[in-house]
């Protein structure tokens, strides 16, 4: 059975493989602005390496954009063992401009959408889905290849 | 929290600077004759003003690339629309988009926090060496692993735009 994880995550806040320590992991969500809470995560009981909750029961409002963590107990040898916020490591957009509470890390970005976990960019801005298209065959491929930052 | 106190700015290479590279009078792309289009990394990195590579979150656009500043308070921070915008306006014009993903030179990733064994290996140090990391993905599942490795930062012409002409790639379908 797969877990699937790109899906679950449309429902739930997930964290795949914690190396496990003294504490259990946790979410750090809020609103900019509002105080932010820590909700404890769960062990899937169908997949044992993952750890989760349903975005229902984090009393999330309708339409607002949040910004979280994972708070975890770090296995990096640099540190190993300190407790740190880190970005999710599948975050679909994340806002440099807040960065965690301890170490710099830049906070995650989510909207919180009819119950689901909605792909967005800080200010709330939702990402649309480019129709797909079959492309003709190219015999010549011309490609600009662009530096951005220039 | 803290505040990043990163602030944008316009004309150094985001993705709004791309998109006009793609539209209106300055659509000097379009007008080279290009039917393809591959930016270099695009995927969310510390770095500012690099090449995109020491990416950090590959799942989400670059921060920096999509913050542009709107007056002298606000900035619009739109990362993943704008370089959704970029690959629109690419299919509108009838280029193709080829995205750069670069796992080698991956850095401070999160993972290396959630399960340093799991996804990360250390590699030898020395003088003069800073952390990068190279991750390999496989079939069944993500395997990262790190590696220490020069740092190099080779200045960036003002624009480069380099063109490779392919002849004969029917592998691209």
């Amino acid at each position: 059975m797969w877990v699937d994880l790109f899906k679950r995550k449309q429902t739930h806040f997930v964290l795949w493989r914690v190396a496990l320590g003294r504490d259990i992991p946790c979410l750090y969500i809020g609103e900019m602005g509002q105080d932010f809470e820590e909700i404890l995560l769960r062990r899937s009981p169908e997949f044992p390496d993952l750890w989760e909750v349903a975005a229902l029961e984090c009393g999330l409002v309708e339409g607002r954009v949040y910004h979280y963590w994972f708070k975890v107990q770090s296995s990096c040898p640099y540190g190993y063992g300190r407790i740190v916020y880190c970005t999710d490591p599948v975050a679909y957009a994340v806002n440099r401009q807040v960065l965690d509470p301890v170490g710099g890390e830049p906070a995650s970005v989510i909207l919180y959408r009819r119950g689901l976990l909605v792909a967005c960019d800080p200010q709330g801005q939702v990402v649309g889905e480019v129709e797909e298209r079959g492309d003709r065959f190219l015999h010549l491929l011309i490609i600009c290849l662009l530096i951005i930052g220039w | 929290m803290d505040e990043g106190g990163r602030k944008g700015r316009s004309g150094w290479g985001t993705f709004r600077d791309v998109r006009s590279l793609l539209t209106g009078s300055s659509a000097h792309l379009v007008q080279l004759g290009i039917n393809a289009l591959e930016l270099l990394p695009p995927a969310d990195s510390d770095d500012q003003s690099e090449w995109g590579y020491g990416t950090a979150n590959f799942f989400a656009a670059d921060f920096d690339l999509g913050l542009s500043q709107q007056d002298q308070e606000e900035s619009t921070l739109a990362a993943s629309t704008d370089l959704m915008d970029v690959i629109e306006d690419c299919r509108q014009q009838g280029i193709r988009f080829f995205l750069d993903v670069v796992m080698a030179f991956a850095r401070n990733n999160a993972l290396r926090h959630v399960n340093f064994a799991d996804f990360l290996c250390i590699g030898r140090l020395g003088d003069g060496v800073i952390l990068s990391r190279a991750i390999a993905m496989d079939l069944g599942g993500i395997c990262l692993s790190l590696i220490i490795g020069w740092r190099v930062t080779i200045p960036l012409p003002a624009s480069a735009i380099v063109l490779y002409r392919l002849v004969n790639t029917s592998s691209f379908t």
